[in-house]
Protein backbone atom coordinates (compact mmCIF):
# COMPACT_ATOMS: atom_id res chain seq x y z
CA UNK A 1 0.00 0.00 0.00
CA UNK A 2 1.62 3.44 -1.15
CA UNK A 3 1.09 6.72 1.27
CA UNK A 4 -2.24 7.84 -1.09
CA UNK A 5 -3.83 4.38 -0.11
CA UNK A 6 -3.05 4.63 3.28
CA UNK A 7 -3.60 8.01 3.88
CA UNK A 8 -7.12 7.30 2.31
CA UNK A 9 -7.64 4.12 4.35
CA UNK A 10 -7.33 6.19 7.59
CA UNK A 11 -9.29 8.95 6.63
CA UNK A 12 -11.87 6.52 5.83
CA UNK A 13 -11.44 4.52 9.38
CA UNK A 14 -11.67 8.26 10.98
CA UNK A 15 -14.98 8.86 9.22
CA UNK A 16 -15.86 5.86 10.07
CA UNK A 17 -15.40 6.21 14.09
CA UNK A 18 -17.39 9.85 13.64
CA UNK A 19 -19.86 8.21 12.23
CA UNK A 20 -20.66 5.21 13.65
CA UNK A 21 -19.31 5.68 17.41
CA UNK A 22 -19.32 9.42 17.72
CA UNK A 23 -15.68 10.07 18.25
CA UNK A 24 -12.89 11.11 16.69
CA UNK A 25 -10.44 8.89 16.98
CA UNK A 26 -6.68 9.05 17.75
CA UNK A 27 -3.37 7.37 16.65
CA UNK A 28 -3.73 4.24 18.57
CA UNK A 29 -7.28 3.52 17.84
CA UNK A 30 -6.63 3.65 13.75
CA UNK A 31 -3.74 1.49 14.58
CA UNK A 32 -5.91 -0.98 15.75
CA UNK A 33 -8.40 -0.98 14.00
CA UNK A 34 -6.61 -1.25 11.10
CA UNK A 35 -4.10 -3.69 12.01
CA UNK A 36 -0.45 -1.46 11.07
CA UNK A 37 2.00 0.08 13.30
CA UNK A 38 1.43 3.22 14.95
CA UNK A 39 4.37 4.33 13.23
CA UNK A 40 2.86 4.57 10.27
CA UNK A 41 -0.70 5.77 11.36
CA UNK A 42 0.96 8.70 13.04
CA UNK A 43 2.84 9.35 10.02
CA UNK A 44 -0.24 9.41 7.69
CA UNK A 45 -1.82 12.05 10.19
CA UNK A 46 0.81 14.06 10.08
CA UNK A 47 0.41 14.09 6.53
CA UNK A 48 -3.00 14.99 6.51
CA UNK A 49 -2.19 17.73 9.07
CA UNK A 50 -0.28 18.89 6.61
CA UNK A 51 -2.62 18.67 4.05
CA UNK A 52 -5.23 20.35 6.34
CA UNK A 53 -7.65 18.01 6.01
CA UNK A 54 -7.87 17.98 9.77
CA UNK A 55 -6.29 20.40 12.59
CA UNK A 56 -3.87 18.67 14.44
CA UNK A 57 -3.48 19.31 18.29
CA UNK A 58 0.02 21.69 18.96
CA UNK A 59 2.55 19.71 19.29
CA UNK A 60 1.32 16.61 18.14
CA UNK A 61 -0.14 14.94 15.14
CA UNK A 62 -3.38 14.07 17.38
CA UNK A 63 -6.66 15.56 16.01
CA UNK A 64 -7.80 18.67 17.38
CA UNK A 65 -10.90 18.99 14.81
CA UNK A 66 -11.19 16.95 11.92
CA UNK A 67 -13.72 20.11 10.73
CA UNK A 68 -16.27 20.50 11.38
CA UNK A 69 -15.99 17.64 14.10
CA UNK A 70 -13.97 19.13 17.40
CA UNK A 71 -12.52 16.87 19.88
CA UNK A 72 -12.58 19.02 22.46
CA UNK A 73 -15.76 20.91 24.26
CA UNK A 74 -15.96 24.01 22.74
CA UNK A 75 -18.90 27.16 23.14
CA UNK A 76 -20.60 25.52 19.70
CA UNK A 77 -22.58 22.61 21.24
CA UNK A 78 -24.49 20.93 18.07
CA UNK A 79 -26.82 17.84 18.46
CA UNK A 80 -27.42 15.42 15.62
CA UNK A 81 -27.71 11.38 14.86
CA UNK A 82 -28.80 10.82 18.76
CA UNK A 83 -25.36 12.64 19.96
CA UNK A 84 -23.59 15.89 20.87
CA UNK A 85 -21.08 17.47 19.57
CA UNK A 86 -18.67 20.15 19.23
CA UNK A 87 -17.40 22.51 16.63
CA UNK A 88 -15.15 25.29 16.63
CA UNK A 89 -16.71 28.14 15.05
CA UNK A 90 -20.46 28.98 13.69
CA UNK A 91 -19.39 27.73 10.14
CA UNK A 92 -18.44 24.37 11.34
CA UNK A 93 -21.29 23.81 14.18
CA UNK A 94 -23.95 24.15 11.32
CA UNK A 95 -21.87 21.30 9.22
CA UNK A 96 -22.03 18.72 11.52
CA UNK A 97 -25.79 17.49 10.85
CA UNK A 98 -24.74 17.55 6.82
CA UNK A 99 -22.22 15.65 7.27
CA UNK A 100 -23.90 13.61 9.13
CA UNK A 101 -26.57 13.02 6.86
CA UNK A 102 -29.14 14.11 9.21
CA UNK A 103 -30.94 17.14 10.99
CA UNK A 104 -29.55 18.37 14.37
CA UNK A 105 -29.90 21.52 16.75
CA UNK A 106 -26.74 24.32 17.31
CA UNK A 107 -26.42 25.82 20.60
CA UNK A 108 -24.14 28.64 21.29
CA UNK A 109 -24.28 32.10 22.34
CA UNK A 110 -24.00 35.90 20.99
CA UNK A 111 -20.96 36.85 20.49
CA UNK A 112 -21.67 40.08 21.17
CA UNK A 113 -24.49 39.52 24.06
CA UNK A 114 -23.89 36.21 25.02
CA UNK A 115 -27.45 35.68 24.80
CA UNK A 116 -28.35 31.88 23.59
CA UNK A 117 -28.42 31.26 20.75
CA UNK A 118 -30.71 28.57 18.96
CA UNK A 119 -30.70 27.07 15.91
CA UNK A 120 -32.49 24.11 14.15
CA UNK A 121 -30.81 22.36 10.95
CA UNK A 122 -32.38 20.76 8.39
CA UNK A 123 -31.93 18.63 5.98
CA UNK A 124 -30.16 20.35 2.94
CA UNK A 125 -29.35 23.01 4.34
CA UNK A 126 -32.05 24.68 5.94
CA UNK A 127 -32.24 26.23 8.93
CA UNK A 128 -35.03 27.86 11.48
CA UNK A 129 -34.04 29.67 14.77
CA UNK A 130 -36.09 32.06 17.13
CA UNK A 131 -33.90 35.35 16.34
CA UNK A 132 -32.63 36.67 13.16
CA UNK A 133 -29.63 35.43 13.58
CA UNK A 134 -26.36 35.63 11.62
CA UNK A 135 -22.89 34.47 11.00
CA UNK A 136 -20.11 36.73 11.31
CA UNK A 137 -16.78 35.91 9.42
CA UNK A 138 -13.85 38.29 10.86
CA UNK A 139 -10.90 37.27 7.84
CA UNK A 140 -11.14 37.88 4.12
CA UNK A 141 -11.57 34.23 2.57
CA UNK A 142 -7.56 34.56 1.09
CA UNK A 143 -6.46 34.63 4.23
CA UNK A 144 -8.17 31.42 5.87
CA UNK A 145 -8.39 29.42 2.55
CA UNK A 146 -5.29 27.48 3.13
CA UNK A 147 -6.91 26.11 6.08
CA UNK A 148 -10.69 25.38 4.84
CA UNK B 1 -16.37 33.05 12.80
CA UNK B 2 -19.09 33.77 15.57
CA UNK B 3 -22.98 33.52 15.50
CA UNK B 4 -24.25 36.53 16.93
CA UNK B 5 -28.28 37.12 17.42
CA UNK B 6 -28.87 39.95 14.90
CA UNK B 7 -27.06 41.69 12.26
CA UNK B 8 -27.27 44.88 14.89
CA UNK B 9 -25.30 42.31 17.27
CA UNK B 10 -22.96 41.76 14.54
CA UNK B 11 -21.87 45.14 13.55
CA UNK B 12 -21.82 46.42 17.28
CA UNK B 13 -18.86 43.63 18.17
CA UNK B 14 -17.38 45.50 15.18
CA UNK B 15 -17.28 48.05 15.63
CA UNK B 16 -15.86 47.80 19.40
CA UNK B 17 -13.17 45.61 18.05
CA UNK B 18 -12.61 48.16 15.24
CA UNK B 19 -12.48 45.66 12.70
CA UNK B 20 -13.10 46.94 9.16
CA UNK B 21 -12.86 43.82 6.88
CA UNK B 22 -15.74 41.31 7.69
CA UNK B 23 -18.44 39.64 6.43
CA UNK B 24 -22.10 39.58 7.69
CA UNK B 25 -23.84 36.26 6.35
CA UNK B 26 -27.44 35.44 6.81
CA UNK B 27 -28.55 32.34 8.67
CA UNK B 28 -29.58 31.08 5.32
CA UNK B 29 -26.44 31.67 3.45
CA UNK B 30 -24.11 30.41 6.13
CA UNK B 31 -26.30 27.37 7.01
CA UNK B 32 -26.39 26.77 2.79
CA UNK B 33 -22.26 27.15 3.10
CA UNK B 34 -21.58 24.50 5.51
CA UNK B 35 -23.88 21.95 3.81
CA UNK B 36 -22.15 22.74 0.58
CA UNK B 37 -18.96 22.51 2.16
CA UNK B 38 -18.90 19.35 4.85
CA UNK B 39 -21.84 17.32 3.38
CA UNK B 40 -19.19 14.96 2.23
CA UNK B 41 -16.69 14.95 4.39
CA UNK B 42 -17.23 11.93 5.82
CA UNK B 43 -17.42 9.98 2.83
CA UNK B 44 -14.46 7.99 1.02
CA UNK B 45 -14.09 10.00 -1.97
CA UNK B 46 -14.09 13.50 0.09
CA UNK B 47 -11.59 15.91 -1.61
CA UNK B 48 -10.64 19.36 -0.62
CA UNK B 49 -12.64 22.02 -2.83
CA UNK B 50 -10.04 23.79 -5.56
CA UNK B 51 -10.44 27.23 -5.74
CA UNK B 52 -12.35 27.36 -8.53
CA UNK B 53 -14.84 25.21 -7.19
CA UNK B 54 -14.90 27.28 -3.81
CA UNK B 55 -15.35 30.76 -5.53
CA UNK B 56 -18.13 29.22 -7.92
CA UNK B 57 -19.53 28.60 -4.64
CA UNK B 58 -19.53 31.84 -2.83
CA UNK B 59 -20.70 33.29 -6.16
CA UNK B 60 -23.56 30.64 -5.77
CA UNK B 61 -24.79 31.60 -2.65
CA UNK B 62 -24.62 35.67 -3.76
CA UNK B 63 -21.57 36.22 -0.96
CA UNK B 64 -19.12 39.45 -1.10
CA UNK B 65 -17.28 38.54 -4.20
CA UNK B 66 -14.24 40.34 -3.12
CA UNK B 67 -14.16 39.41 0.56
CA UNK B 68 -14.34 35.54 -1.28
CA UNK B 69 -12.01 36.30 -3.79
CA UNK B 70 -9.17 33.54 -3.56
CA UNK B 71 -7.24 34.62 -6.35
Amino acid sequence: MDEAELDREVRVAIARAIRERGVIPRVADVAAELGLQSSSISASFARMADGHVFIARKGSHEIYAYDPFCADPTDFLVRAGGREWWAICGWDALGIPPALGTTGTVEARCGDCEEPIHIDVGLAGTTTTSSGAVLQVGLPAREFWTVM
Amino acid sequence: MLLFRSEEHARRWRERRRLTDTDILTLRQAAALAHAWYQRKLSADWRRHTVDEAEALFTELGLDPEFWRLH
